[in-house]
């Protein structure tokens, strides 16, 4: 009853802060529901391009989670958080990273040309593809990764035992798992890159890549047409539902494992060519993925002298605001933990931070100026960009403690607060903090709505990092994305660690 | 780190109290940044308005438009051509009685609201290593294969609008055949000014759409002689930044004082060297020699602002049909 | 004395119960897989709702009380012990839900410790722990909440046969010095006999009121020859 009751409150909270905006934003301005030839374009390379990167992302993440839950090597840990940094990269500092692989200079380039071969371009579909799935394929990892721990080791041993081969073995211990996480990471990685539209633009190589992002940007800064970008967003908001409608409807209802205690890692008979099999994996995107952040953190420390003394409050405020923001997502998480939380929990990214900003200030102007409280505005936002991540991390720990543990609580006769103390809350720790550790690096990165509201008040790392940019100091941005990744990493494995200790 | 905002805040309104008049000045991030002008701006004035210049960042235009007539600006700085008829059209804008026979620009500028306090022309930056820039559109067009530039879009950015308007300017109804010609060229297309030339920088391409003044930054503070603007014999089309006085502001004079300011030696000193762009009222011999010793263009194609108002959606279209082909 | 006059019905299931049990008895309760037996201690302990009908505890209407309320202690196939607690604290819970346990709550937890033979595993995490110790511990717990009725849904199925035995054994003492109505869900006729004197058998759709343990369970004429 208290769930049910703290759940309603937390829809409450993100359909005011989320879906308000946009309706009031909506009712605000002059409505203009014209849709042009090049939005109708945009809309379909969008879906296109959103498809093909969330399918390729899952594809490619399940054998690396797969490689990586079975293999235990030094370095593996490092790996993992290593495989989340492509994701809170600013965006430009992420591109050019991949560029330095990629692109026309790039790396592969040059050793192509030295064999003589032609030199190939990025530029277009495949370079959306190749960003997105750069940036998506760690967070489907993750997710894969994370279910496989919690698979109770006894199936493991089991098909051990059983001499299971390859297929038998994945359609009775891994399509579980698959069916379980692969619907909610590709509707939610749909979703980033349905909004994604710099990326888009920038590796698509010129107009034909566009999003509708870009025109409810136009919209709203350079047409000023409200009404436009308002309407806009809500078809991007449309497609993000049927999306997620359409997941749920095709996959049903998730499955879930029950029994298990918390045994130690069982460590399997490993076959010699599963052992190849693995490693090629894990080697190949390992590489694939840490190429680029490598060459971004040699840029970017070769240029530490340049950094000024100036950047603590930055990164003060950066650190306090993805903290803060990571604890609020991670607490209102709590209140989504079913399939349509889930579902409206994603909604909440698809709909642009700036509209969210603009009609966050309509909504509130009457009783205080946004611009003054510039540090609450931002904090909302992010902790609400940080929602659905939250919800995913923790949603498949949550069921699993309700349906293992409800019965023998209830036996206990433990009234709601009882409960979450002794069972939800020590069960949920290790999501739970990963969660506010994934979702405070993120925030880091996060430029989001400061744009609008920004400035000279309240700056945040990322915000500088821009300023820099656009001031041609790319060398002494480099360096402070840099500084914002280690200390992200560092938040993230803080958390991680924290997670990862027993209750005593 | 909350206290310390709380703390900031208990600050600010400690310098009310000292009964100092605050100028609200809106300003976007690049401007107001450490990096940007606005810092030394604001030390410059305070030296002799009385007063406390306060920069609030942020959206321009956007933000105008949501606050409506309850904005606390007194001025706004920063704007652009591009968005001038939009932001005449609001109403909010009040006249910045300065004297335009002041301006230096190479157009004759006659708009009573809108004060331009910098100024560049948009052209391509070349990373001389590579190649020679080019000396007209034509040239830039059959440039060898492997030179490419970055653009950015004029959908999401100023300096991308810059160059679809110019090529409209120069080609006219033929801008679209152009276009179709430069493609090939075209690398890549980006959202904004500094991710293309970021990518530029990064040696990913040859070239980019910027501004005839982005070299004096390598020149003065990387003392790296390699950037060049290529100077286009078709002309260029010039680009500036504008101020304006808000009508509801309670603070006429000392409004009206700051516009004054914008046009003075002491503002128009910084100019070049924090915005990396050339002074609006200021003659050449007074600027830093890095700036007066740059490329200049010899002839200047514009669109007023009601010209490019109507031209803008189509040369928008053009650009991008031929692009997207 | 438990009173069962009530019918169940699911999409997929359908039951009905109307017989007695005397409150100190050990009964089995057998069936076919899938006639419901694990749904009929459900239904008792609170778990699932009876369609309609009542169960009278001591003349006491408890189908309408919340599964805590109703004098009754279950052990279930698993999931009896929260993983992440000590064994301790396992206990702990059954008597207060505050971190910290008063005096008499401690000795009692101490008096049942000892009397299901878990001295020295207090600190112990359940996994690790043998499967007969957790079995002990699961059935220490169930005693601390002092309910007069004792449910066993094949708790020690996963048991090795002497293993198991011994569990019975202790069930069986415990229940006749502490005056326990225990309901005990089994496959293995082993079982019953060994502790049961009268079974319960629950088959088409319906739980049969108690027969000798004896009778349930002839190979020729008794109701579960199809079964067994």
């Amino acid at each position: 009853m208290a769930q049910r009751t703290f759940s309603i409150v937390a829809n409450c909270i993100l359909l005011f802060a989320v879906f308000g905006p946009l309706v009031v934003l909506i009712f605000h301005a002059d409505q203009n529901f014209t849709f042009t030839t090049a939005d109708r374009e945009a809309l379909k390379f969008t879906l296109v391009q959103a498809a093909l990167s969330s399918l390729l992302s899952v594809l490619l993440a399940w054998p690396l989670a797969l490689a990586l839950s079975r293999r235990q090597f030094r370095g593996r840990r490092l790996l993992i958080v290593a495989l989340s940094v492509p994701f809170i990269l600013p965006v430009i500092v992420a591109i050019l990273g991949l560029l330095s692989v990629f692109g026309n200079s790039g790396l592969l380039n040059s050793v192509l040309s030295f064999f003589g071969f032609r030199v190939f371009s990025i530029y277009g579909l495949s370079g959306v593809l190749l960003a997105h799935i750069f940036f998506n394929i760690p967070l489907a990892t993750r997710a894969f990764l994370l279910a496989l721990e919690r698979r109770p080791k006894e199936l493991d041993r089991l098909a051990d035992g059983l001499n299971l081969n390859f297929l038998i073995r994945f359609w009775i211990l891994d399509w579980p798992i698959v069916r379980l996480i692969a619907p909610q990471i590709f509707s939610l990685i749909f979703v980033l890159c349905l909004t994604s539209f710099a990326v888009v633009l920038t590796l698509g190589g010129g107009p034909k890549a566009t999003t509708l992002e870009l025109a409810i940007y136009q919209s709203f800064r350079f047409e000023l047409d409200f009404g436009r970008a308002s309407f806009l967003a809500f078809i991007q908001l449309s497609i993000a539902a049927l999306t997620c409608v359409l997941s749920i409807i095709i996959f049903g209802l998730p499955l879930n494992f029950n029994k298990g205690l918390d045994r130690p890692i069982h460590r399997r008979y490993l076959r010699l060519g599963s052992l190849f099999w693995d490693f090629g994996i894990i080697i190949v995107m390992g590489l694939f993925l840490t190429i680029p952040l490598i060459s971004v953190l040699i840029k970017g420390v070769q240029n530490f002298y340049l950094l000024e003394i100036t950047i603590w409050t930055p990164i003060f405020n950066s650190i306090t605001l993805a903290l803060f923001s990571a604890l609020i997502s991670t607490i209102l998480a709590m209140g989504f933990m079913n399939k349509w939380g889930e579902v409206i929990g994603t909604l909440s990214i698809a709909v642009s931070p700036l509209i969210i900003g603009a009609g966050l200030f309509l909504m509130i102007r009457n009783f205080i100026n946004p611009f003054e409280v510039t540090f609450w505005v931002i904090l909302t936002v992010n902790s609400i960009m940080g929602l659905p991540f939250a919800i995913r991390i923790m949603r498949p720990a949550s069921d699993e403690i309700v349906s293992n543990f409800r019965r023998l609580s209830i036996t206990h006769g433990m009234t709601p607060i009882a409960w979450f103390y002794w069972v939800y809350l020590p069960r949920l720790k290790s999501a739970l903090t990963y969660s506010i550790g994934l979702v405070a690096a993120l925030s880091m990165g996060d430029l989001g709505v400061i744009v609008l509201f920004g400035g000279a008040n309240f700056e945040t790392l990322p915000l500088v990092i821009y300023q820099l940019m656009s001031a041609y100091r790319i060398d002494q941005a480099m360096a402070s994305a840099v500084i914002l990744v280690l200390i992200s990493i560092g938040i993230f494995l803080i958390f991680d660690r924290i997670g990862k200790t027993r209750n005593a | 780190m909350l206290k310390l905002t709380f703390a900031a805040g208990l600050l600010s309104a400690g310098t009310a109290l000292a009964q100092v008049p605050t100028l609200t000045v809106y300003a976007p991030d690049y401007f107001t940044s450490e990096w940007g002008p606005g810092p030394s701006i604001e030390a410059k004035f305070e030296e002799t308005c009385d007063c406390d210049l306060v920069f609030s960042a942020g959206e321009l235009l956007p933000r105008l438009v949501l606050e409506g007539n309850n904005t606390s600006a007194d001025v706004v700085i920063g704007l652009n051509t591009d968005i001038t008829k939009k932001a005449r059209e609001l109403g909010i804008f009040a006249p910045h009685n300065q004297d335009n026979g002041l301006l230096t620009l190479p157009i004759d500028w006659d708009d009573e609201i809108f004060l331009p306090f910098d100024w560049s022309y948009a052209s391509f930056v070349f990373d001389t290593t590579k190649t020679k820039p080019p000396s007209s559109f034509e040239e830039l067009a059959n440039l060898p294969d492997d030179i490419k530039i970055v653009i950015q879009d004029p959908r999401s950015s100023i300096s991308g609008l810059a160059l679809v308007l110019w090529v409209k300017k120069i080609y006219g109804k033929d801008a679209g055949e152009y276009w179709q010609k430069l493609a090939p060229k075209i690398l890549t297309v980006t959202k904004g000014w500094s991710e293309a030339y970021g990518l530029f920088t990064d040696g990913e391409a040859g070239g980019v759409l910027s501004f005839t003044t982005s070299p004096a930054y390598h020149i003065v503070v990387e003392e790296d002689n390699t950037k060049q603007a290529a100077i286009f014999n078709e002309g260029h089309y010039p680009f500036f930044e504008l101020a304006a006085k808000v009508k509801s502001s309670q603070n006429d004079a000392l409004s009206s004082m700051f516009m004054k300011f914008i046009l003075s030696d002491e503002f128009q000193d910084l100019i070049p060297m924090t915005n990396w762009s050339y002074p609006s009222s200021q003659a050449m011999e007074k600027w830093p020699s890095v700036f007066s010793d740059l490329p200049m263009p010899k002839s200047t194609v514009y669109f007023s602002e009601n010209e490019a108002s109507e031209i803008t959606k189509l040369a928008i279209e053009e650009w991008r049909n031929a692009l997207s082909q | 004395m438990l009173k069962l006059n009530f019918s169940f019905e699911e999409n997929y299931l359908a039951i009905s119960a109307n017989l007695s049990l005397e409150s100190d008895k050990i009964y089995a309760v057998m069936g076919p897989s899938g006639a419901g037996k694990s749904t009929f201690l459900n239904l008792i302990s609170g778990f699932s709702e009876i369609s309609s009908g009542s169960i009278l505890w001591n003349k006491q209407e408890i189908s309408d009380l919340p599964p805590s309320k109703r004098n009754i202690s279950i052990l279930f196939q698993d999931n009896n012990l929260f993983p992440h607690l000590s064994v301790w604290r396992n206990l702990a819970l059954a008597v207060s839900h505050w971190p910290k346990i008063s005096n008499d709550d401690e000795d009692k937890l101490h008096s049942v410790i000892s009397e299901v033979g878990i001295h020295g595993l207090e600190s112990r995490k359940p996994s690790q722990l043998s499967g007969g110790q957790q079995s002990r511990v699961a059935l220490a717990r169930v005693l601390l909440q002092k309910n007069k009725i004792l449910l066993l849904d094949e708790p020690f199925s996963a048991l090795g046969p002497s293993l198991k035995d011994q569990m019975l054994e202790l069930i069986e003492k415990i229940a006749r010095k502490r005056r326990l109505l225990v309901l005990m869900v089994t496959h293995d006729p082993a079982d019953a006999n060994k502790i049961a004197s009268q079974t319960i058998v629950v088959k088409n759709n319906k739980v049969h009121p108690p027969l000798n343990t004896k009778k349930a369970l002839d190979p020729i004429k008794g109701p579960l020859v199809d079964y067994l």
